[in-house]
């Protein structure tokens, strides 16, 4: 698939990394995080920011290497074919299967929640469909839809601890540091497997307007996302305090659930999730624009329209076929899904860093531009 | 070719259409049946859960229910039975022809009988399902549940409605009872302290008013009314509280929002009760003293608002007269602090929420204390301190009795 001639600005790329990391992160970390460490819970995920800081200058210094061509061209270019293959597979089979988490995600949520008796595929086939349809608009389109959705956000986030506010308990907090180490990190594991999503700047790389600021963008993307998860987190322990978020399924939604204001203002719970569905399609559009783009870019595809529509079924399948029940997904977010994000996002850029700092060669120059 | 192509998208979008019209969890709001209050019994082994299911046709009549006596009541009651508390849920098919909606229920009635068997079963109902709210306000019967829902309100065309917002206006303007909403309870139970309370609703009076007839006068028979303050320990009930020791635990565990608070203007012994105090503003501070191996709590209570009657003939607005009745104030504070302490000692349950003090504070000691909580309560000592300020004498600067006794 050749690079379209678009160009996302900076704001635009933090925003659109943020969105990667976010939608998913704040409906598993307060249960997982909170269940580990209780009251300390929102430390562990402030502690894993200079992490995710420190991921975002791996990413950074590997796309500021890249003189502006597809992440696997350049990758080709500098390590070999072989290696820019396996590692766009690796990375295809990595979005891939996010993509297919976050639909996973979003239908237990609503089968839960809301639409009980529709049918899962039904569930899943709807934002696939708008999924293909934005992502063949390419990234500058699902950008743009990523900012305007972002900003509707950050405005209900504000307003859901505005009017959560009579129900916070500040003595929940306390005592700080009451946790040891072991639950510590037990807790904090799971932020960083997220903000380990932050490679996406790999994909958005020959895309930004400014390809400079990649670091800084990249920095951005993780801050504005451990910010919003640290305020998740806080916001459900001010009103749950230490042990119940840890049983609890949704509990950034509970918290929304129990807004009360005499009997006029009441279950607004519903507009908190409209928002929510809003940001992981945002999610669900940039994982299914780089599954597409991994693959059609690391085998030199150069029609990627089929390949849109192959993929998308693919995930519809994985996301409906891959785990055969709730208790097994679960397992999967809790036990698995932080190993194989650091796996995907941490090691094997690690690896490439390696390699290209072993090889060094001047970069070819490829003849793609974005 | 170009005219099929746009046929062909014309008709997918119709297509589409069709399938965004609905879905499969449409529900038709004459196919539900609304529940206002719910209560649930423990008998003869089983749960017994008793919906009260609002009939809509039968509000826009109300005035002439609550005026005339019309035949058609607002609301209907009945019970279904099983092992589980959902499985009775589920049996209410069998007798009725619509589905429970459970999402504007307003209460929960326990009767003391479930409430002792635990409320571990309905606590997990409420935070599994999605179709019952968290912030269903809580109280506990003494006897049958069911017979609170069947009760019909003067005021409030549905009773359920009536008795939240009962319970929503005495957690505002006397503060003894709190309103209890599940999450509380849960978070109550879940504590350090691992106890909870919960207000009793009652029927007070005689002949219950369950029918048109009933209602249609000026004087009913019976009315619900909020009582005492059922006491838990873990998820069981363990006991009672008066309304009196409800409200010292109110002032311990910072919870007053407004309360009226009778006292005597004279100073020393037992003198008549003759004048009141509306308490607008309270706050209660606990912090925890290591006291050898033990504890001691110290208890401040800062206070203030304004004289609402007196009898007394002395001159109010000299500024020392206002400082002996603020200390009289004090002194009336610090005993219901006393007797809600003694209470909570007596039955051997953290109500006052010490646990939790304990915890922020000394979060080392709390891990050595915790296995025997609440056994070490016995121990704590505790040093209540009440500073309370009169901000207004009201209208008058000295009683009507100055007058009526003037030579």
């Amino acid at each position: 698939m050749p690079l379209n001639p678009e160009k996302i600005g900076s704001i635009q790329a933090a925003v659109l990394i943020s969105m990667a990391i976010t939608p998913t992160a704040a409906i598993v970390i307060p249960t997982v995080s909170i269940g580990a460490s209780g009251q300390d819970a929102w430390l562990s995920v402030l502690a894993a920011w200079p992490l995710g800081i420190g991921f975002a200058l791996l990413y950074g210094s590997l796309s500021r290497m890249n003189p502006g061509v597809s992440f696997f061209s350049w990758l080709d270019s500098r390590l070999g074919r072989a290696v820019s293959v396996i590692a766009g597979l690796l990375l295809a089979q990595y979005y891939l299967s996010v993509a297919s988490v976050t639909i996973r995600e979003l239908v237990n949520f609503l089968s839960n929640e809301l639409l009980q008796k529709t049918p899962v595929a039904v569930l899943s086939a709807v934002p696939i469909l708008i999924a293909v349809y934005a992502a063949s608009g390419g990234i500058e389109v699902i950008a743009r839809i990523s900012a305007l959705v972002y900003v509707g956000m950050i405005m209900f986030l504000a307003l859901g601890i505005g009017l959560e506010l009579n129900q916070m308990q500040p003595q929940f907090l306390f005592p700080i540091g009451d946790a040891p180490l072991p639950r510590l990190v037990e807790s904090g594991l799971p932020s960083v497997g997220w903000l380990s999503e932050a490679s996406l700047l790999f994909i958005l790389a020959p895309y930004l307007s400014k390809p400079r600021r990649s670091t800084a963008i990249a920095i951005a993307g993780v801050s504005l996302a451990a910010v919003q998860l640290s305020l998740i987190v806080l916001l459900v322990l001010l009103q749950f305090g230490p042990e119940l978020p840890g049983i609890m399924a949704y509990p950034a939604f509970a918290a929304a659930e129990i807004i009360k204001y005499g009997s006029f203002v009441e279950r607004v719970d519903l507009i908190f999730i409209c928002v929510w569905v809003a940001t992981v399609y945002v999610k669900l559009c940039i994982f299914v624009f780089g599954t597409v783009h991994c693959f059609t870019h690391s085998l030199r595809i150069k029609a990627a329209k089929p390949f849109l529509w192959t993929i998308s079924l693919l995930i519809f399948l994985h996301s409906l076929y891959s785990w055969s029940d709730e208790a097994t997904f679960l397992h999967y977010q809790k036990s698995v899904s932080t190993a194989f994000l650091i796996t995907c996002n941490v090691i094997v850029p690690a690896l490439l860093w390696l390699g290209l700092k072993i090889k060094r060669r001047p970069p070819a120059s490829a003849g793609e531009s974005p | 070719m170009r005219a099929a192509k746009r046929f062909v998208s014309l008709l997918m979008l119709l297509v589409a259409s069709f399938g965004a019209a609905g879905c499969w969890d449409r529900t038709e709001l004459n196919e539900l049946a609304i529940t206002s209050a719910t209560a649930v019994d423990w008998e003869d082994g089983e749960w017994s859960v008793s919906y009260q299911v609002v009939i809509p046709s039968a509000i826009s009549n109300a005035v002439s229910v609550t005026g005339g006596g019309a035949s058609k009541l607002p609301i209907i009651v009945y019970s279904t039975q099983g092992k589980t508390i959902r499985e009775a849920v589920g049996r209410s098919t069998l007798e009725s022809p619509r589905h429970l909606f459970f999402s504007h229920t307003r209460v929960v009635v326990v009767s003391e009988a479930a409430a002792r068997q635990g409320l571990s079963p309905l606590l997990d109902v409420y935070f599994r399902n999605p179709d019952s709210r968290e912030t269903v306000s809580v109280l506990v019967a003494k006897g049958n549940a069911r017979k609170i829902l069947e009760q019909l309100m003067q005021i409030q065309i549905i009773p359920g409605d009536g008795i939240e917002e009962t319970l929503r206006k005495e957690a505002e303007e006397f503060s003894a009872l709190p309103n209890v909403r599940i999450y509380d309870l849960a978070l109550s139970i879940v504590s350090p302290s691992k106890s909870a309370i919960v207000p009793e609703i009652l029927i007070s009076g005689g002949q219950e008013v369950s029918s048109a007839d009933a209602l249609s006068k000026t004087s009913l028979s019976s009315k619900l009314r909020l009582g005492r303050l059922a006491v838990f320990k873990n998820d069981r009930m363990a006991g009672w509280m008066t309304r009196e020791e409800a409200l010292g635990i109110a002032f311990i565990r910072d919870r007053i929002k407004t309360t009226t608070i009778p006292f005597s203007c004279g100073q020393g012994g037992k003198q008549k009760i003759d004048s009141a105090f509306k308490l607008t503003r309270s706050s209660t501070r606990l912090t925890p003293k290591k006291d050898g191996d033990g504890f001691t709590m110290k208890i401040e209570v800062e206070g203030e608002g304004q004289l609402l009657e007196t009898d007394c003939t002395k001159e109010l607005s000299e500024p020392s007269v206002a400082r002996q009745l603020e200390s009289q104030l004090e002194l009336e504070i610090t005993d219901m602090i006393e007797t809600a302490w003694q209470a909570a000692r007596k039955m051997n349950i953290d109500v006052v929420g010490f646990a939790e003090a304990i915890h922020r504070k000394y979060p080392k000691d709390w891990k050595r204390m915790k296995n025997n909580w609440p056994s070490g309560l016995a121990e704590i000592r505790i040093e209540p301190s009440v500073h309370i300020t009169i901000k207004r004498m009201g209208l008058t600067n000295q009683s009507f009795r100055t007058l009526t006794e003037k030579d």
